[in-house]
């Protein structure tokens, strides 16, 4: 997204103008509820928490902070607490304790169906699987390289050195999306 | 310098900055991450690439919702409307009829009214929702633009590339010069600028016949567009450390780094 665009949501919002959420639920609702459905794999969860995250976004607007981090990160920050929460109240309710260490998420049933799960698998089929598995471990599990390491059953070193190759790879493929972008727009 | 160039490499291998980008993070880490992020250019930058990164694999992991979150939400955020008001009673049925006579007219032309405001803000929020879109095209299409023209010129075969190095106090800089000299164009590119004492500044010249020309003084990291007319004509390209805003004689005792161009036939 556009710094303008970004801009112009976080300014509707603070008006409490109803399409700041419009453009909210628009151009980041989907990275968000990914992020919801990634971490609880449920779908009927994953509804309830991308509801609860906009209005804690639209009621707590006051509290964002530019210089501080991008609107998205801001965002992205809110919707994994909120999921996070909600996997602690059910890890709670079930006793199961299937913690990784003593600050991560909890896999509960898979609920997703088989489309689902095609679905996501070709939005990020152009990643390798080991690459999917070190860029999960941080940007949706919260690991440090350490923990992540040990997850996933690997030397520091390797995760490292994947861990850089993927946002190699992921840097590719943002550039393969401009191109992409700029083509379509042009022809 | 190599201490704290090992701090800032030991604190961006922790995974610390990692887990403050997706909120992860305690109230004393966040004052942790925050003071490296303010002291230190580099981990800026890697906290900004990193929110480049998480932005890009969660689009890449996005899901569309189902369409009946957002109404709920819309509605959910909607103003309250006001209380409908209420009437007291009269007298005798006639001033009551009368009363209910006027009131249904009053309700008719108040809901024609209602539905012709209605109808005119629906058509006000429209069009001013279209602008800012279009505006936001606009903005975003010419940006494009720019980009294109920057990458086309940097890209193009003639284009002479000149990679200026230095250090300055074991922090690295790297300025990018691009000349193309059939085209008369000529810019940099700033990759690294290491801080200055206060009062100070860089300032790039150009080697004309032994006298030094200026060409810009670098004081942040914008890409500049420099004088091709004296790089056609130059030897050399230099930077120096001058008063802040520059200096009208370059003092070659603070040079910091120097290429020799290769545009001399």
């Amino acid at each position: 997204m556009t710094p303008i665009l970004e801009q112009h949501i976080v300014e509707l919002i603070k008006q409490n103008d109803q399409r700041g959420m419009s453009l909210l639920y628009e151009h980041y609702g989907p990275a968000l509820y990914g992020c919801a459905l990634k971490l609880t794999k449920d779908k009927d969860a994953s509804n309830d928490i991308l509801q609860d995250a906009l209005l804690k976004i639209w009621n707590n607007n006051s509290s964002y902070n530019p210089k501080k981090a991008k609107f998205f990160t801001w965002c992205y920050g809110i919707t994994r607490n909120t999921t996070i929460d909600y996997l602690r109240k059910v890890q709670k309710k079930q006793s199961k304790e299937i913690q990784i260490k003593d600050r991560d998420v909890y896999p509960i049933e898979d609920t997703l169906n088989q489309d689902d799960k095609e679905s996501l698998k070709r939005q990020i089929n152009t990643l390798d699987t080991k690459y999917i598995s070190v860029l999960d471990s941080v940007f949706y599990k919260g690991m440090t390289h350490m923990e992540a390491a040990d997850y996933l059953d690997i030397p520091l070193g390797t995760f490292k050195t994947r861990m850089r190759a993927a946002l190699s790879e992921l840097r590719a493929i943002n550039k393969g999306i401009t191109v992409l972008l700029w083509f379509l727009m042009t022809s | 310098m190599k201490i704290e160039n090992q701090h800032i490499e030991e604190f961006l291998q922790s995974g610390l900055l990692d887990r403050y980008v997706i909120g992860d993070t305690s109230d004393g880490e966040n004052i942790e991450v925050e003071n490296m992020i303010a002291q230190h250019p580099e981990v800026q930058s890697a906290y900004n690439q990193l929110q480049d990164e998480l932005y890009l694999y969660a689009n890449l992991n996005a899901v569309t919702p189902p369409e009946y979150i957002k109404e709920q939400l819309l509605n959910k955020v909607l103003p309250l409307k006001e209380d409908e008001s209420h009437y007291g009673n009269h007298e005798n049925w006639l001033s009551i009829a009368a009363a209910i006579v006027a009131l249904l007219a009053l309700s008719g032309l108040g809901y024609l009214y209602q539905q012709n405001s209605g109808l005119k803000q629906e058509i006000v929020e429209t069009t001013t929702q279209f602008e800012n879109l279009e505006r936001d095209y606009e903005l975003n299409d010419s940006q494009k633009r720019i980009l294109e023209l920057r990458l086309a010129f940097i890209e193009a075969g003639d284009t002479e590339k000149y990679l200026m190095r230095g250090y300055i106090k074991d922090e690295p800089l790297r300025v990018i010069a691009y000349y193309n000299q059939p085209a008369g164009k000529a810019q940099i590119e700033i990759a690294a600028l290491p801080p200055l004492e206060a009062g100070q500044d860089y300032q790039l010249w150009a080697d004309v016949d032994g006298e030094m020309v200026s060409l810009a003084v670098l004081n942040d990291l914008k890409p500049k567009t420099i004088s091709a007319e004296i790089l056609k004509k130059a030897s050399d390209l230099n930077i120096t450390i001058e008063k802040a805003g520059g200096s009208k004689q370059a003092s070659v005792e603070n040079l910091v780094s120097s290429i020799p161009l290769n545009t001399i036939p």
